[in-house]
Parts: C-alpha cells; structure tokens; sequence
C-alpha cells in the first residue's frame, strides 16, 4: 500500500525510455534513459558532441528521435513540434535562438500567444495588455529592461530573463535552459541561477545544461552526465560535494577517452 | 526636457522618407515656383500608384527576409491575360472583372509561394525563374496592346481616375499596415524576416507563412495590373517592363531591410513617393532619361547610407543609458 503510494507521487514529470537518434552514420544518442521529477532541477552536463543538445532538442521536439519512448506525466506522448510541447508544458530557451533580436521583450515573450482583442470578426494584438503583464514580470525577476526595450539592448542575462520569464507567464511544467550561462559575466551567471531558483519556487522543473559544474552545481538537485550518446552519470547532488563531482567526472571522462 | 527633444529626433528619423518628399519638393519649387501647384502634387501621387503596389509587394517579402523578382513579371503577364478574358467575355459583371487580375496575381503568386514557403527553395532563383516564366508566357500568349475601348469601364475607373485611384491606394496600404502590426500574421512575418530560425523555434510555422507571403505578394501585383490597366487606358506591350527595379527603390528608400525583419510598408510607399517627387522635378527640368536614370541610381545609394545612419542614430536613442 504504501510502497504504491510512493510509486503514483513519484511518477517522473519528463522519463525517456531508451532513446537512440542517427545522424546519417553517428549514433548521436544510445539509448538514453532520462528522467526529470516535478520542480526538479537536474544539471545536464557533458563535453561538446556528447548528445545534451540532441537529447533536449527531441523533448523540445525540434528533431524527431529515431527509436525509444518519451513518458510525460507517466504518459506515453509522441512530440512532433515545439508547438506540441508547449502544449504539454516544457519551454525551451535555446541559446542564441531564444529571441528575436529586434522586437521588444513584451513581444519576444508573447511571440506565437500574442493576447488578442475581437473587433468584429478579426483579432488584433493588444500591445497595451502585453507591456502591462511583461512589466510585472520582468519586476517578478528583477529586471531593469522595459517592457518595450528591443531585447538586442540586453545583457546575455537580461535575455535568458526575458526566456525565462515567458516560462513564468505561461506556467511551463519543464523549462529547458540550453547553455544559458554559455558567454556570460559573472555577475549574468548568477542573475541566470536567480532565475532559475525562481521557477523552482513556482514548483516548475528545469534542465540546466552546461559545460561548467560550477554554474548548475549551486541550484541543481541532481547531475546528469551524457558522454558521446551514453548517459553516464545520474546522481543526486547531496551524495557529493562539488569537488568529488568534479573529480568524478574528470575520470568518467577519461575513461571514455581511454 | 532632454526626453522630449530625443523623442522629436526618433520621431524625425523612423519618418525619415517623407521628410525627404517635402525636402525635394521644396527644392524643387525653389528652383521653378510653377511646380508649387496642387494639380502637379495630385498627379505626382496618381501616377505612382500602380508602382506602389509592387512596391508594397516587394516589401512584404522583404520584410519576411525574401526577395520576389517576378513581381513586374507577373504585373505584365495578369494584366494580359486578365484584359484577354475581358475582350473575349464583355458580358462578364463589374464585380468579378475587378477580381479577375486579382486572382490571377494570386494564382502565380501561390506558385512562388509553394516553391519557396513549402518546398523550401531560394527565393532568389525560384523568382528569377518565374520573372523569365511569367515574361515569356506573357508574349507566348499575346504579342500587342490591348486597347482600353475594349475593356470593361468599371475596370479601367480604378486606375483611371485619380482621386479613386488615390483613395483606395491609401484604403489597402492602411490595411496591409494594419495586418503587419497588429495581427499575429503580421508579427510571424516580421518575426520570419529577422531569424526564421527562431521563429521555427518559438512554433511559429515558417513555412506557411513564407507561403502566405508570395500569396499577398501576388494579390498586389493583381492590384498593380488592374491600377496600370486604367492608368494607361489599356495594356501596354511594355506594361510594368522597368518596374522591377523602382520596387526595390521604393522599398529601400523607404527603409526596408534587404536582410529581412525591419522596415514599415508606409515608409515603403513614401519612398515611391520620393521616387515619384524626383522623377516629377527632374522632369520639369528637362532632364533626359538617361540623366535621371543616373540620379536615381545615386539616389539608392544615398538612401543605403541614409538609411545606416538612421539605424546609428535610432539606435544611440533607443538604447538604454546605464
């Protein structure tokens, strides 16, 4: 009884099931099993070609995988487009393609669910009701960019905000941060980790991925490792502090190499 | 005091172009008094109508980061075959003879569209290719003009007279105004033009909306049939042959990017307008073809130079002081 009470609490929010994904002759993914708990933070690190970006961009349904299962809420889905999987809840920010450079933040963040006002037969977007929400929002992440600012006016932070705070808006239940911290200051970094903490509050989940332990370390609940398509480490941070992690993954990364 | 003079000076440069129109056409009247006449600034307007259309046309896909060359093409070729189906049809009722250019120009339009919007082909091939396609099908079906006596009067009236020419010029510029900033359609479109990679990202269909752009694109070349049809009291053999190159002009004087994603189709249409003002003053002065052929020339490219200052400066105000 008890045991299938803890069972049905902890159906994962996001489970993949032995997902492989080809392109052309590389075996990009080998069957990868993942998974991502309610309001859970889990840091996805890896070296360059070691499958994150593949793995999240098929949750995000950019690309199709090529075999295995995808279980969202204990429930087998097929994500065909990022349409789909807004649908189902998860948002993904992808680095350097999160935003569009020229629109402001308030149009970035409502970009594909524009608020819209009836006249008559048509709807019209109502820019008004836009600056309005994104005002609170981006005081919710204590941001100094006006609802209007262009967002190529922003710090590389500023703009991960501006992503995250469009996960906020919509209740998101997976917000994926595809290298957020890639390019940024210090000072950015923690802005980033700030945001992040803040979703967690929200109860929303989180992929973290990044090269640099040290910037998911702080916020993550659990570290996974993928290394060229093969999940290689799945830990929950308590079991280890940051510097037996790190010395972890040097080795797991050597052993590869070897 | 600082914010009210910035916000005079952003005013000044996103209007740049029609700032430009009053500063040529008071030159102008400098230099010959006699042009200062509401006649002459009527039929400035009027007759750059039909180019207008292409040139809205031509924005568009540019604003969505495209090209479409066969815009002058098309113009030729709709009011051809449209003009055909009139002489042979009299009995056809106003109403539908008005859709007819309009279809048509849809038809090819969608052919564009289906080649670059669906299957994802160049845009600059794909309407090099129809430009030639539709030029050629043009003189393969008919090889002179068609007079105006034999077409419809209702047909003719809209480019025929200036005034209605005029209004119901503004009347689609103001809707086409409307679609590009306040509908989500108008947004993909501008979302498309500055990273269609991102658009794809954020679930906006690229592709239909690519598609649904040559589409619009080939309405209004429709419309430019129709409106030089009536402007020239028939279909000229030659009918929007040296168009091609004005619809750039108009567009980039205007200030829309060739690398998709800025510019304001009003704009666009001041910039037919600066065409049409320096076309009009050179003319009264009776300067040859070949010397305005020149001065147009160097006319882009001082707007290409224009138009980068414009973003410095636009952009030394936009950007927030920290």
């Amino acid at each position: 009884m008890f045991l299938s009470f803890k069972m049905l609490s902890e159906t994962p929010l996001l489970e993949t099931r032995n997902v492989h994904k080809f392109f052309g002759k590389v075996h990009a993914l080998k069957g990868v099993n993942f998974k991502v708990n309610k309001g859970e933070i889990v840091g996805l690190i890896g070296d360059n070609g070691a499958g994150k970006s593949t793995l999240i961009k098929i949750i995000a349904g950019v690309i199709p995988k090529d075999a295995g299962e995808i279980f969202w809420e204990g429930k087998r889905v097929e994500i065909n487009s990022v349409k789909e999987a807004r649908k189902l809840g998860i948002e993904t920010v992808f680095q350097e393609q999160a935003l569009i450079d020229f629109f402001s933040a308030s149009r970035n963040i409502f970009l594909g669910r524009e608020i819209l006002t009836k006249f008559g037969p048509f709807s019209f977007i109502n820019y008004k009701k836009m600056n309005m929400e994104t005002a609170v929002l981006l005081k919710e992440l204590r941001l100094r960019a006006s609802p209007e600012q262009e967002v190529r006016f922003l710090s590389g932070g500023e703009k991960q905000g501006v992503a995250v705070a469009r996960a906020l808006k919509f209740k998101s239940k997976l917000v994926i941060l595809d290298e957020p911290t890639r390019a940024l200051s210090v000072a950015g970094v923690a802005q980033v980790m700030d945001f992040v903490r803040r979703l967690k509050q929200e109860g929303i989940a989180c992929i973290f991925i990044t090269h640099t332990l040290s910037h998911v370390y702080p916020i993550a609940d659990r570290i996974v490792m993928l290394s060229r398509g093969v999940k290689v480490l799945d830990v929950n941070k308590e079991e280890y502090t940051m510097n037996e992690l790190e010395d972890l993954i040097i080795e797991l990364s050597k052993k590869v190499e070897g | 005091m600082e914010i009210k003079g910035q916000n005079a000076k952003l005013f000044l440069v996103e209007k740049l172009p029609w700032f430009l129109i009053v500063f040529f056409y008071l030159g102008f009247v400098i230099l010959r008094p006699s042009l200062l006449n509401f006649n002459m600034i009527l039929f400035m307007i009027y007759s750059v109508i039909p180019l207008g259309f292409l040139v809205l046309a031509q924005s568009i896909c540019l604003i969505s980061g495209n090209i479409d060359l066969s815009v002058a093409a098309i113009t030729g070729f709709v009011g051809t075959v449209s003009g055909l189906l009139l002489v042979a049809n009299p009995f056809i009722p106003d109403s539908v003879s008005i859709l007819l250019p309009i279809l048509i120009g849809a038809i090819c339009g969608t052919f564009n569209g289906f080649l670059i919007g669906l299957l994802e082909f160049n845009p600059f091939i794909v309407t090099l290719g129809t430009m030639m396609f539709f030029h050629g099908f043009r003189f393969f079906i008919y090889r002179s003009t068609i007079l105006g006596k034999d077409l419809p009067q209702f047909y003719l009236i809209w480019g025929g007279k200036p005034e209605l020419s005029i209004f119901s010029f503004v009347i689609i510029l103001g809707v086409f105004w409307i679609i590009l900033n306040y509908t989500r359609f108008g947004t993909y479109v501008y979302a498309v033009g500055c990273s269609s990679q991102t658009a794809q990202m954020m679930g906006i269909n690229v592709k239909v909306i690519k598609f649904f752009v040559y589409i619009i694109s080939g309405v209004l070349t429709g419309l430019s049939a129709l409106y030089y049809t009536g402007f020239n009291n028939s279909v000229p053999v030659t009918m929007a042959q040296e168009s091609l190159f004005p619809s750039f002009a108009g567009a980039v004087l205007g200030g829309v990017s060739l690398a998709g994603g800025r510019g304001s189709v009003t704009n666009a249409f001041a910039g037919t307008l600066l065409l049409a003002v320096v076309e009009g003053g050179l003319t009264a002065f009776q300067i040859s073809p070949i010397e305005r052929e020149i001065a147009y020339g160097l006319l882009v490219i001082a707007a290409i130079w224009l138009n980068k200052m414009r973003d410095q400066i636009r952009d030394s105000i936009l950007k927030p002081k920290i």
